[in-house]
């Protein structure tokens, strides 16, 4: 399976991650369908070089234009350092990077507050709570918020008595 | 901040979209359909997800013919 691969090599490189976005919302929640795999990473530089050693195992592509897209293998050392996000294809999939969330200010507050779980072929992953899932959705302008999670999630928090 | 996200994010999605090749993405776009599908979320050719489904579409075909019957 192409997601259980892209997890289990972050995991196998002990990259530190909170899956969000999409993939984590399908995971949880409902069969909304999306096609990349949305990873917030620790922003601290031996992470960073993790997830980049992970990222080259996946023969995951990437570049800062048209010109220059290539294999990150062949990126010199840090090259997540450049920018807040990465959009990367690979042959498991399309992976976006972050480093930084709009709506969440602290990533190792968000790591505490994720779920742990599994996908079906038993690759284990943290995933983004649905309260911070919630944050993301109200920080982002009103017609890019994705209505339907808003609802699901917000219907799910009600069930637990939490409220973002 | 947030402005200078979307707009990296956009700008990101959009390379990666002229940087993809077609027939790849779409080799892709088919294996994550499998995978999701796969996941227990998503779980739509199973008996009793059509039952499930069908008892749905039912209730729905009899509610809509009550309210023709008035």
């Amino acid at each position: 399976m192409n997601v259980d691969l892209i997890l289990e090599t972050f995991n196998r490189h002990r990259v530190k991650y909170v899956l969000l976005g999409g993939m984590n919302f399908l995971l949880r929640h409902a069969p909304i369908l999306t096609y990349d795999v949305d990873l917030w990473i620790e922003d601290v530089l031996e992470n960073r070089r993790r997830c980049e050693t992970a990222l080259a195992e996946l023969n995951a592509e990437w570049g800062a234009g048209d010109d220059d897209w290539t294999p990150v293998a062949q990126l010199p050392t840090d090259w997540l350092v450049r920018q807040a996000v990465f959009c990367l294809i690979s042959p498991a999939g399309a992976i976006d990077i972050f480093r930084s969330m709009m709506g969440l200010e602290d990533w190792q507050a968000s790591f505490n507050a994720s779920i742990e779980e599994s996908t079906s072929g038993g690759v284990p992953y943290r995933g983004l709570s649905d309260f911070d899932m919630l944050r993301c959705q109200y920080a982002l302008d009103p017609p890019f918020q994705k209505t339907q999670r808003i609802a699901v999630l917000e219907a799910a928090l009600k069930r637990t008595g939490n409220r973002p | 901040m947030n402005e200078h996200l979307y707009k990296l994010k956009a700008h990101e999605e959009a390379k990666r979209e002229r940087n993809w090749n077609p027939i790849e993405r779409w080799r892709v776009i088919q294996a994550t359909i499998a995978w999701a599908e796969s996941q227990g979320t998503v779980r739509r050719n199973t008996p009793a997800a059509c039952k499930r489904k069908e008892a749905e579409l039912l209730a729905a075909l009899n509610r809509w013919r009550e309210a023709r019957c008035g």
